[in-house]
């Protein structure tokens, strides 16, 4: 087909509303500025897990929206979430990525978070319980009492994940919120406490979106050998994707075939509770959460947007709190033969965004994003973001292939059809 | 220190740096070659971010091979990883049959196409800092290594990378 | 009343505070020049561990996270102290240290309970 002069190539694509999107969704400052206060701070996300400050006292510090946030374990072993900010002058109360309040601080007492600043004092529950001098400086005009910390809802729901939702007046709760998406593999990672085994971060230059869409669709498997080789086989295909309310999508099991991997041990033998070996289910959470239980391992990556053109990406993965210490191995190995920062696949995945960051900057021209795949709604279809950019229209009022119009809604449901017939494997040596 | 014991250490210390050579130049088999029949790689790291010892790959030598052999399959960022090395210690032992190193490393990376060609390539960045701490087998003039934890200072890999620290 | 020995004067030299631990109780000694005092290891403000953050000089005890004083000599609070510190009867003989430590001494807490609200409640209520 031949290449395309400028009127043609910026044309309306040869598809239907709702098969393709504006890249300015991916660039434009001002809508990134919109989907922090329209989206990041009205929904529930999942900033850690609770393995993460496993006793009283502990604490973990997290962002939504630019929005500094503590979360901390308190004596009642009951997890609550605070801003991070001192009510006197602003101050970050804690700098630490996490820790214990146990012991004194330079500037504060046990079992407390003191701001360093002017010893403001806190404790678990987020009431004011010190301020140094305060008669003298406030006399009857300003008492302690009124200087909390400002609280956030907070939840601790589905396998231990610590839910923080920065609005006061929503109408979900997490249940509500995820809306069913997390059904498929709630049994699994509700069943016995997790235990976080691995975890690192990325930053890449490209919109939080575009890291969801990868994690949305798999007909990027085409960019990792190992799955081409081995895994496009007719259970393959039947992986099917459903789409639920507040704009989350998951994709349903199918054995991974692990055994022609080279290097990898055989996966089948350890698994999670009420799941049977080499399984598999992907959660993707709306606006930006990612949730991956497979045959060993659950992966979680949790996306914090820093611009329009800027994410931070953490990746965590998890195994069982009560496994032996060769069992947590065994699953740290397989996540990170793949998923780790030497993986096979997740290197491939981020130089997918990061070139995509490349070609939608902010005041880039606009590109054409095509979101077209049907394939009832099988592996390789893209209902998964069609679902995604429904739920962002409507909560954006923008039309996500035109972001100057009002929302109105486009297609998303294709045709349905049996699932695609396996492709060739190689049973021999892959090499 | 004896005379033979001083000959031990600088055998040693130049199987690392010759290591450190393969490795820049990415000549894998060659590095392979200088690991014994049970040696064992891994990167680790301590993350305060969780407050746990992290372990991000192990290689024994037996998957080694195929690892490194797979990698033109892949899609990587070919922009070169290169060391800095600075070998601290050198500890030989009273028999002198093995012997275990600290050395200190930087990673720098030279940009070619893993971001942007234009706009990167030409540049060299920072990739990340480490240690390796080595164990080897000595035997007369022969040094293997027999392990290799390459601990790193870093949690954040950014595009990330398919090559060995 | 029955004497325990808790250390050698050697070891607790002038304005030292030094902790330990006498039947499973912790107690710390304080050496204010003309004399020892015995009183338990953290301030009565807000739990402070008094052999960190605690400074003896002139025979004044200052807990130096909100600098609450108490004389020594007398026992008492002085300057912003808002409680009293409580001590362990305490004797040198000769160049040993006793102390009278049967219970361990324990500061009210002051921390009122309060229920807390339904989550619904709390976060839409004016």
């Amino acid at each position: 087909m031949p290449a395309r002069n400028h009127k043609q190539w910026t044309a309306k694509p040869d598809l239907e509303l709702g098969e393709w999107v504006d890249s300015r969704i991916y660039s434009d400052e001002e809508i990134f500025e919109e989907e922090l206060e329209k989206l990041w701070k009205k929904s529930w996300i999942a900033l850690c897990h609770e393995s993460e400050l496993p006793e009283p006292y502990d604490f973990r510090t997290a962002i939504i929206a630019r929005e500094p946030i503590i979360i901390v374990r308190g004596p009642d072993n009951k997890i609550r979430a605070f801003l991070n900010v001192c009510p006197h002058r602003g101050m970050t109360i804690e700098r630490r990525p996490s820790g214990s309040f146990a012991p004194a601080q330079p500037s504060g007492n046990p079992k407390h978070m003191t701001c360093l600043f002017h010893a403001w004092q806190f404790d678990m529950k987020g009431n004011c319980v010190d301020i140094p001098r305060q008669k003298e400086g406030y006399q009857d005009r300003l008492d302690k009492s009124s200087q909390g910390l400002r609280a956030l809802r907070c939840e601790v729901k589905y396998g231990g994940f610590v839910w923080v939702c920065l609005d006061d007046h929503t109408e979900f709760n997490v249940e509500t919120w995820t809306a069913g998406a997390m059904d498929c593999i709630k049994d699994s990672i509700d069943a016995e406490p997790l235990e976080l085994i691995h975890y690192h971060k990325a930053i890449i230059d490209c919109n939080y979106k575009l890291w969801h869409d990868t994690n949305s669709e798999f007909y990027h498997d085409y960019m990792h050998y190992h799955n081409r080789i081995t895994g496009f086989n007719d259970e393959y295909f039947q992986r099917e994707c459903s789409a639920f309310d507040n704009g989350h999508v998951n994709v349903g099991t199918f054995t991974v075939n692990y055994e022609e991997y080279d290097v990898a041990e055989d996966r089948g033998t350890l698994s999670f509770p009420n799941l049977p070996p080499d399984n598999w289910y992907m959660v993707d959470m709306f606006p930006g959460l990612n949730f991956n239980l497979r045959g060993s391992v659950v992966r979680m990556d949790l996306m914090t947007p820093l611009s329009a053109n800027q994410v931070m990406i953490e990746f965590r993965g998890f195994g069982l709190k009560s496994d032996s210490a060769e069992d947590r191995a065994h699953r740290i190995q397989h996540h990170n033969s793949i998923w780790g920062p030497l993986g096979r696949n997740l290197h491939e995945d981020l130089i997918g965004v990061a070139g995509q960051g490349v070609t939608m900057t902010p005041k880039s021209e606009p590109r054409r994003i095509l979101h077209g795949r049907h394939e009832g709604a099988y592996i390789h279809d893209e209902i998964g973001m069609r679902h995604f950019y429904e739920t962002w229209g409507k909560k954006m009022d923008r039309l996500p292939s035109d972001p100057e119009q009002k929302y109105r809604p486009g297609k998303v449901v294709g045709p349905e059809m049996p699932p695609a017939k396996g492709l060739s494997t190689f049973a021999g040596k892959v090499a | 220190m004896s005379a033979e014991e001083q000959h031990t250490k600088s055998l040693v210390r130049e199987t690392i740096y010759a290591a450190t050579v393969y490795l820049d130049d990415q000549r894998w088999n060659d590095w392979i070659d200088q690991c014994d029949e049970d040696f064992k790689y891994s990167v680790v790291t301590y993350s305060p971010e969780v407050r746990k010892d992290l372990s991000y790959l192990i290689l024994s030598r037996k998957e080694m091979h195929p690892y490194f052999d797979l990698l033109p399959k892949h899609n990587s960022d070919h922009s070169p990883l290169r060391r800095h090395a600075s070998i601290y210690t050198v500890d030989v032992s009273a028999d002198g049959k093995t012997a275990e190193a600290v050395t200190s490393f930087i990673m720098t990376q030279e940009m070619i196409d893993g971001i942007s060609a234009p706009l990167y390539a030409g540049e060299n960045r920072l990739y990340l800092t480490g240690k390796y701490y080595d164990k080897f087998r000595i035997n007369g003039e022969s040094v293997k290594f027999t392990e290799r934890v390459a601990r790193v200072y870093t949690r954040r890999f950014d595009k990330g990378t398919h090559w060995v620290f | 009343m029955s004497w325990k020995k808790v250390c050698a004067v050697a070891e607790v030299p002038e304005n030292a505070l030094e902790k330990f631990e006498i039947d499973g109780i912790e107690i710390i000694i304080a050496n204010y020049g003309s004399g020892f005092r015995a009183f338990p290891p953290r301030c009565p403000h807000m739990e402070e561990p008094l052999c960190d953050s605690g400074v003896l000089f002139d025979g004044m005890l200052t807990c130096t996270k909100h600098l609450w004083q108490w004389d020594m000599a007398t026992g008492e609070r002085t300057g912003i102290a808002e409680k009293e510190l409580l001590f362990y009867d305490v004797k040198q003989e000769g160049e040993d240290i006793y102390a009278h430590v049967e219970q361990a001494l324990v500061y009210e807490d002051d921390d009122d309970d309060e229920e807390e609200e339904d989550d619904d409640d709390f976060f839409n209520a004016d």
